[in-house]
């Protein structure tokens, strides 16, 4: 069997690379947004199914076609990541880092996205979605989920 | 030097200046580890702060801890005619977990009590919970 992917933050003998972050940039503009905190990470590619019958075939027949992808995780929202930063030299207007979540849900930026599963990095292009903060009075820490909605295919590099 | 939870519950208990009961900056047990209420009925003893941390948040990157500090307040009267007032003090006494300054997000007390010989030893646990670093 071939070496297993463990999670970010698990060490041994098992390979231990995973990046604890999603990256997040805006074409042309400098400036990532860097996605810390994360509690988990899934990578939903479902595909759509084109069912048709057969009188020869007693199941039904199915091909898979197009799949929605996109890449979900919950995290722990930090200040600069949910607002922004202040614009700088390395932070430019209009750049992931200085529109922070919170404007790249509400202006439906579109972004490029990276990410790790193991040693291997991913990216994609797509919205920041399904952005839930919710805080509670025996969680006094601000959690949201983030679904990363991708438009097109993901790339492995 | 920051003032421990201990030190701002004898604050306040001090503060109240209680007609019928004293509060001593004593711990409640003497070297051979008997209890001092038992000795000096009527007298509020606080002891030393528990704390305890634990996670409460995991992440891939680390963890946010939640640290639980936990205060015992003991008092001893007499079993047969309790004091006239003893409802009110320990109503009071309860209420120092209010007192407590600090961004603590679950703030609870609980009453025990339990009998030795003549006397109603009442305990009152105070425990704090608030999330490091916040």
């Amino acid at each position: 069997m071939s070496e297993f992917i463990v999670s970010p933050g698990q060490t041994g003998t098992l390979t231990d690379t995973s990046p604890t972050v999603v990256t997040l940039t805006v074409a042309g503009k400098t400036g990532p947004l860097l996605i810390e905190s994360l509690q988990d990470v899934s990578m939903p590619m479902s595909k759509d199914l084109f069912t048709w019958t057969q009188m020869n075939y007693s199941g039904k027949r199915q091909i898979p076609t197009t799949s929605a992808n996109s890449l979900t995780t919950n995290i722990v929202l930090d200040k600069e990541g949910w607002e922004g930063v202040v614009a700088d030299a390395s932070n430019v207007a209009g750049s992931a880092s200085v529109l922070g979540l919170f404007g790249l849900t509400t202006a439906g930026t579109r972004v490029g996205i990276a990410w790790n599963i193991g040693a291997t990095a991913y990216s994609a292009e797509g919205y920041v979605t399904g952005v839930t903060p919710a805080v509670s009075t025996d969680s006094p820490v601000w959690v949201t989920p983030i679904t990363f909605t991708i438009d097109g295919n993901i790339t492995m590099a | 030097m920051a003032s421990t939870v201990r030190d701002e519950v004898l604050s306040y208990l001090a503060d109240l200046k209680l007609k019928n009961f004293k509060v001593s900056v004593e711990l409640p047990f003497d070297p051979n580890g008997t209890p001092l209420y038992l000795k000096n009925p009527k007298t509020i003893y606080v002891d030393a702060e528990q704390v305890v941390t634990e996670p409460f948040i995991q992440m891939f990157n680390g963890t946010i801890d939640q640290e639980v500090t936990t205060v015992a307040v003991f008092l001893a009267t007499d079993a047969k005619q309790l004091p006239r007032d003893y409802s009110t003090v320990v109503s009071q006494v309860k209420a120092s977990k209010d007192v407590v300054v600090g961004k603590y997000f679950i703030r609870n007390s609980d009453v025990t009590t339990e009998y030795q010989t003549d006397l109603l030893i009442t305990t009152v646990q105070i425990q704090l919970s608030r999330i490091i670093p916040l």
